[in-house]
């Protein structure tokens, strides 16, 4: 059940991925970057169901979804099949991007 | 874009009295600076964290440092960062009233309220609506969703559209724009029959419901608009032009790729009476950028009538010309036939100077000193046009 207790948290990382490797790179660099920030880790059901609210309207900006193609509309896939980054750099730069400072 | 709550202020008296303040220089800062003045309220300064806008002009309001705000001023806010900007606001000091003006961006609304989500849902659900009527009309063909309004997506997009196709063995497109000029752009490259335009709401409902719903058999040709997509930060620690941006990021194709010029213009109808090659075309507007001083265009527009040119400013609608020139008016579609009959053309850095990208003429870009959006990019080096004749505003 997702409710306003979300808004409590600075970062909430979504993992709707089942490649539980790639869960875990996502999930340790978010915990590093976290840096004394409130944040937690959804996954499972919790984090379908958060996808899809996700997919429907943009309910919060603390949002930060774990995947290279998800929701549907992230291309970032594509910047790792032309080469131009490498899992590294997305998940720590643009993945996380939010938590790198305004 | 509706500013209800800007009346509802005005007619409260919120602004008797106060300096008003406007936080992050963009579109919206600069509609609400307009509709304001329409309120014979004046706006004292945009505050803008970004150092390299502060000190300049806009709509003649001076760009200053969130720090230099009046401590009781009344600060307004169109951004979906308002939550962070108002914060930043209190932590220096900021006691006046901090208000959020909707409607920045109809993707976003940070509540989990029934009412909400309701709304939400009955929005989607009318975008479902459009995407159904589209597919029923073009059942076989790929989608290719251009949603910004802005012509030079839409113009590379489309460049790169032919090599998209051929790697995913695509024999037929609808494409659809936001807009009836991002229309014309896309009509430069693809059949008329196959383009589609849909108002402004209506593509952000058609576009939620493509994520909804997860439609297959379509791409979302953008570069930052969407909120499912966060490519963009990539440039926040890396570089990448906005036209490679299109063929790495957004269609994904690789360095062999190559973009097309478009296929249909028509020839230009010299109504203006402009001189053939001796004819310079200014376009001296753009969004969301500071624009040079009027010395900068009135000392360009002097050294070339001194040379014997015509100078002419493209105008759209009702625009005002630069003074000491013609104003000029052509379809998009007659753009690149205009620019090569007038053999000069000199432009901030806007969706114009990529329509044009193919012209063969002078071609000069005028770029602000000025970084892109979020990025630490500059505008100058994202937006760069290969073989055009660059000025930087910061050098005038």
């Amino acid at each position: 059940m997702i409710d306003d207790n979300i808004y409590s948290f600075d970062f909430i990382l979504v993992l709707p991925e089942s490649n539980a490797e790639l869960n875990k790179k996502i999930e340790t660099a978010f915990i590093a970057k976290l840096n004394g920030r409130k944040g937690r880790v959804a996954n499972g059901e919790e984090a379908k169901e958060i996808l899809d609210l996700y997919s429907l309207y943009e309910f919060s900006n603390s949002i930060i979804i774990g995947s290279f193609d998800k929701p549907y509309g992230r291309k970032l896939q594509n910047m790792l099949n032309c080469k131009i980054a490498n899992e590294e750099t997305l998940i720590n730069d643009v993945i996380l991007g939010a938590m790198n400072g305004v | 874009m509706e500013f209800e709550v800007l009346n509802t202020l005005h007619k409260d008296g919120a602004f008797a009295g106060k300096d008003v303040f406007v936080f992050g220089h963009c579109n919206a800062t600069e509609e609400m600076i307009d509709y304001l003045s329409g309120l014979s309220v004046n706006v004292v300064a945009i505050l803008d964290n970004n150092k390299t806008k502060v000190g300049n002009l806009c709509k003649g309001v001076p760009i200053i440092l969130p720090k230099y705000i009046d401590a009781n001023g009344i600060v307004l806010i169109a951004n979906r960062f308002y939550e962070q900007m108002a914060q930043q606001l209190r932590k220096i000091g900021c006691e006046g009233r901090i208000v959020k003006v909707l409607e920045y961006n109809s993707f976003a609304e940070y509540s989990l309220s029934q009412e909400t989500v309701k709304r939400k849902t009955e929005r989607m659900l009318r975008g479902k609506n459009t995407l159904e009527n589209i597919k029923a009309k073009y059942s076989k063909e790929h989608l290719v969703v251009c949603p910004h309004n802005a012509l030079g997506d839409v113009y590379w997009a489309m460049s790169f559209l032919p090599e998209y196709m051929a790697k995913h063995k695509i024999d037929d497109v609808t494409v659809i724009v936001n807009g009836d000029a991002c229309k014309q752009v896309a009509e430069m490259f693809v059949d008329a029959s196959c383009v589609l335009s849909l108002p402004n709401i209506e593509m952000e409902e058609f576009t939620q419901a493509l994520i909804y719903c997860n439609e297959p058999n379509c791409i979302i040709a953008h570069h930052d608009k969407i909120y499912t997509d966060n490519s963009i930060k990539y440039l926040n620690s890396h570089f990448i032009s906005f036209i490679d941006f299109y063929k790495y990021i957004v269609f994904g194709l690789d360095k062999t790729a190559e973009s097309v010029a478009p296929r249909f213009h028509l020839p230009f109808k010299n109504t203006a009476g402009i001189l053939q090659g001796k004819t310079l075309i200014i376009s001296p507007n753009a969004k969301s950028v500071v624009l040079p001083p009027s010395e900068f265009w009135q000392k360009t527009i002097q050294e070339y009538k001194n040379k014997g040119f015509m100078v002419c400013t493209s105008v759209i609608e009702s625009e005002t010309p630069l003074e000491n020139t013609i104003p000029i008016s052509f379809p998009l579609n007659q753009a690149i036939s205009a620019v090569e009959y007038a053999g000069h053309f000199m432009g901030i850095r806007n969706g114009l100077c990529d329509v044009i990208n193919s012209a063969k003429c002078s071609k000069t870009v005028v770029f602000p000193d000025c970084i892109y959006s979020t990025t630490k990019i500059k505008v100058a080096d994202f937006f760069a046009l290969p073989d055009w004749f660059t000025i930087f505003t910061d050098t005038i």
